[in-house]
């Protein structure tokens, strides 16, 4: 029977589905759900899902739609779809629902051509309301900034979320600086600054972004998605690159929060893991959900083909929890002075000699490393003379 | 008010041209009859007793003069002159032709109108209290609310599907003018102890043929939530709404099926996990485009002259506009400023209809006077919210000139009717022949006024478009063995404390109509205890006994009927 998907129709895959009523529950399967089963009694089972497919015995029944989005708010990631009676014109609504299918018998695309099948890429209410730029409103790009799509977003927790854009042709910059980041919503647009996560050999750039609630920038940013522009300027800076650093053995990254941003570039830049022998990336925040950027970026990065195998010999991640109930926890400053981290790693504290620091978080974070790192003998290093250690001033979060 | 903004104006326009293609496809047989029908319907178009009918949405009864004269240019261009104003803030043509509904709609949209999803099993036009934004009594204005709610339900592409027909009625005062506990949902903008403006959520109530007073599921819901609670109340209702009948698929149903307290459970949890989903609607998102809405609402520049020296002097000189005044007009907030209803009831009239001259010349007089805003009420009135007092004796006297100046609103012939037998495919009686001759009957004022407050509500079927489950005196229309028989109900109040009428016996030829309302407002006055003592009061203090008797003793309805 004839399959259409968001790019047109498709062959029919060979699926094998199990009707809903005689699946055991416990094999992971390909599963038939007939309309009249409730959300509820679904949604728990789809972790053992491998495929969905939803019968509509008639297009006027919109339970189908529930069913859908239902499964796909509560994290069904599998095939989904639609079979039986839907005319074209839902068809941009089932995609919308959740479907990446749609299945329909032969007499009905007799009459229905399949060209009449075709989703309409299209800005809906729902998108509007929740849109970065609600009136739809067109501003001018100023100039010296570039607009990129968003081609990913991932948030961590309800204040921490990830993006990534693409990279404009010409755009250069160091592992570990920073750039400007704006919405086109208003003439003359708030920017503020991101450190770029991504290694400078990437092709898209990556951010990591908390969320404020009345944050003049960020009230807007955490709402953008997949195909929507964001604006960055032109000119990247920023300390925290290796050439601020002299050589030396180990590498302490030292970060609160999105401030382990600029060590998420820099550990996926082979330059780095030439320069010092073994890297530490510190990196602590209030709760669990904050640190999984760390604990994704890690283990990213030890797969990763052109820097992994380095990864996986030299770099080492620490993290922990300064609010939250954990099996590590407590400040940086307080891990250091107390001992605890190194005792931890199993290896001697900072020495100027074989040492070298980065420091990327909160204000009063960078204050207490700073004086730690000058108590102990270390000079600060800027673009005009190498140091010991380095800290980033424009990092506001 | 609100103006469409880019996204708004590009949205309708396509939906035009989508509605233009697909009448191209019914025509040219790639969609059947079977399943062009919800499309056409998500697009407003019926097809009635005797041609295709469109309604047009008046978004929460609200609209401008530019837009208002576009009703009219409608009205003359594509139909017999006229449009009838409906009982939820919608206006309906009834003489279209469908090859001619995308140009209707085409002109709809270049003034930011249009009628999608006002039929359908859909969320339909959300509606509001008509003096919003004017009363005295309000909280807060209920129209950014209803905008915003305009906006999440159009092409929802989950809720297009419904069971059956889901109505949303927003009101801000504490005197409820939008009947919000005879809706699916109703929302009343309250104010909790710290101060903090929410919603009391009323949910499952309706008319129709099982009517039901609407049970509050939500005592005090913060203002950022609104989208999801909506959205947790509407998924609850599609996965499980009925629908293998009909006539038991409204939500009203279900809740009962369920229980309130089995339903609000699913809902909570439902609300819960949407505010922990993916798709959420953020609630930091709503405030904002809240907040841009609300920004079109904002109150115009009132004169402050108070100067009242014109008003007060015609007032004392015409005793005509002393009597519209009395009954027409209603307190403002600003106390120099003034409400004023436009009676569709003139003696005789169809209740709700209006000429393209009258739309016309309420637009004139909403522009020259009326801070150019004019509502559309579910009592099938016109309200101008603003007119500066002074500026009264002028409107008066204009609204004269088109035959728009009936002193009758809250009176007895200031009647609310469904279109009926005559216009309507599902009507089993004619109403609008019964509202005429009601209304010629007490046409004499004196005798009007003297009866004092009366809402008398007339339905053609038992779907009760016209409300007449909560009127004073309702009136359904049924068909019994081939004649009209008219059931009168009795008590029925459609304010904040809703109450649903009570069956008086069996039904009048409709002949007999005129002589039973006839015997019960003798009986009224003379019983009443004082003239201020209303109909309903009276009603509600005595019971049904003595109207009752008045209504069966003297002549019952069998000899009515045979007679």
């Amino acid at each position: 029977m004839p399959l259409f998907t968001k790019n047109g129709k498709t062959d029919d895959k060979d699926i094998d589905y199990v009707a809903f009523d005689n699946w055991d529950q416990t094999e992971p399967a390909a599963v038939d759900v007939p309309i009249d089963v409730l959300p509820e009694n679904i949604v728990p089972l789809i972790a053992n899902i491998q495929s969905i497919k939803i019968e509509f015995p008639t297009f006027s029944d919109g339970r189908g739609f529930t069913l859908a989005r239902s499964i796909r708010d509560n994290g069904y990631t599998g095939n989904l779809r639609a079979s039986g009676h839907l005319i074209t014109e839902q068809f941009s609504q089932a995609i919308d629902c959740g479907f990446d299918e749609i299945q329909i018998d032969e007499q009905l695309a007799a009459r229905q051509a399949a060209n009449d099948w075709s989703y309409v890429e299209r800005r809906t209410y729902r998108d509007k309301l929740r849109s970065s730029n609600p009136s739809g409103k067109f501003f001018p790009v100023p100039d010296g900034v570039w607009s990129e799509t968003v081609t990913a977003v991932q948030h961590f927790s309800d204040n921490l979320f990830r993006f990534r854009i693409t990279r404009p042709d010409g755009f250069r910059f160091r592992s570990g600086e920073f750039a400007m980041i704006g919405l086109p919503n208003a003439e003359n647009p708030v920017f503020r600054a991101y450190s770029i996560a991504s290694p400078a050999w990437d092709e898209e750039l990556e951010f990591y972004s908390i969320k404020v609630p009345n944050g003049p920038l960020t009230q807007f940013l955490q709402r953008i998605k997949p195909g929507d522009q964001v604006l960055i300027k032109r000119k990247a800076t920023g300390t925290l690159v290796n050439d601020v650093l002299l050589p030396g053995s180990r590498l302490w990254m030292l970060s609160t929060g999105t401030g382990i941003a600029p060590f998420a570039s820099l550990i996926r830049d082979p330059e780095t893991y030439e320069k010092f022998e073994n890297l530490y990336l510190v990196h602590t925040a209030r709760t669990h959900d904050e640190l999984q950027c760390g604990y994704d970026i890690t283990e990213k990065t030890r797969i990763d083909p052109l820097v992994g195998e380095h990864a996986a010999k030299q770099m080492i991640h620490y993290a922990s929890t300064t609010r939250e109930t954990s099996k590590q926890m407590g400040r940086i400053t307080t891990l250091i002075e107390n001992g605890k981290i190194f005792s931890d790693l199993g290896v001697s504290g900072l020495s100027p000699e074989t040492d070298r620091i980065m420091i990327c978080g909160s204000i009063q974070m960078i204050k207490d490393l700073k004086d730690i790192c000058i108590k102990n003998g270390f000079t600060e290093g800027s673009h005009r003379e190498a140091g010991t250690f380095a800290v980033e001033r424009a990092f506001a979060g | 008010m609100y103006q469409y903004d880019d996204f708004d104006s590009a949205y309708v326009a396509e939906r035009v041209n989508t509605f233009r293609h697909q009448v191209e496809k019914r025509l040219d047989g790639r969609l059947t009859e079977e399943e062009f029908k919800p499309l056409r319907l998500q697009n407003g178009l019926y097809l009635q007793l005797h041609a295709y009918m469109l309604r047009v949405a008046i978004p929460y009864g609200s609209l401008n003069s530019q837009q208002m004269r576009a009703l009219a240019h409608i009205a003359e261009r594509w139909d017999r002159g006229y449009g009838h104003f409906t009982t939820r803030q919608n206006i309906q043509f009834n003489w279209v032709k469908l090859v001619e509904t995308p140009d209707i709609l085409k002109a709809l949209s270049d003034v930011g109108m249009h009628a999608i999803q006002t039929s359908g099993n859909c969320i339909r036009n959300v509606t509001a209290d008509h003096f919003s934004g004017a009363a005295s009594d309000e909280i807060a204005d209920p129209r950014p609310v209803a905008e915003f709610l305009r906006q999440w339900s159009t092409d929802h592409p989950e809720f297009l599907y419904l069971p059956r027909k889901f109505k949303i009625a927003v009101t801000g005062s504490s005197n409820d003018r939008a009947v919000t506990k005879a809706h699916d949902i109703g929302l009343r903008i309250i104010k909790n102890k710290s101060d903090e403006i929410g919603y009391e959520v009323i949910v499952g109530g309706g008319l129709g043929r099982t009517p039901v007073v609407g049970t509050v599921i939500r005592e005090f819901l913060p203002q950022v939530h609104l989208l999801n609670y909506m959205e947790a109340i509407l998924r609850v209702y599609n996965a499980e709404g009925r629908r293998d009948n009909k006539y038991k698929a409204r939500i009203k149903i279900l809740v009962r099926e369920l229980g309130i307290e089995r339903f609000r459970d699913k809902v909570e949890s439902e609300f819960e996990r949407l505010n922990d989903s993916a798709d959420k609607l953020e609630s930091i998102n709503e405030k904002t485009e809240r907040e841009r809405i609300s920004e079109f609402f904002e109150p115009p520049q009132f004169d402050t002259d108070t100067d009242l020296f014109e008003f007060e002097a015609a007032r004392r000189n015409n005793p005509f506009f002393r009597e519209w005044v009395k009954t027409n007009v209603h307190n403002h907030k600003q106390s120099e400023h003034a409400i004023v209803t436009i009676s569709l009831k003139a003696t005789g009239a169809i209740p709700g209809d209006a000429s393209s001259d009258q739309m016309r010349a309420i637009a004139d007089l909403a522009e020259t006077y009326g801070y150019d805003d004019i509502r559309v009420s579910h009592e099938q009135n016109i309200i101008l919210p603003h007119v500066h007092k002074r500026n009264l004796p002028s409107v008066y006297a204009e609204l004269r000139k088109h035959k728009l100046q009936t002193a009758n609103v809250g009176l007895i012939s200031d009647i609310i009717a469904c279109p009926g037998l005559d216009y309507c495919a599902l009507a089993t009686a004619r109403s609008i022949p019964i509202a005429q001759k009601i209304s010629t009957h007490f046409s004499d004022s004196a005798y009007a006024k003297a009866i004092g407050e009366m809402k008398i509500k007339i339905s053609g079927c038992i779907n009760s478009c016209a409300h007449h489950h909560v009127a004073h005196i309702g009136i359904l229309g049924l068909e019994k063995g081939g004649v009209e028989s008219y059931q009168i109900t009795l008590g029925g109040d459609h304010r904040e404390n809703l109450r649903l009428g009570d069956r008086a016996g069996p039904g009048f030829s409709a002949d007999e109509i005129v002589p039973a309302i006839e015997r019960l407002i003798d009986a009224y006055l003379g019983l009443r205890l004082d003239p201020q003592e209303t109909f309903l009061t009276a009603y509600q203090r005595v019971g049904m006994a003595p109207f009752k008797a008045a209504l069966y003793t003297e002549q019952g309805p069998k000899q009515a009927l045979a007679s």
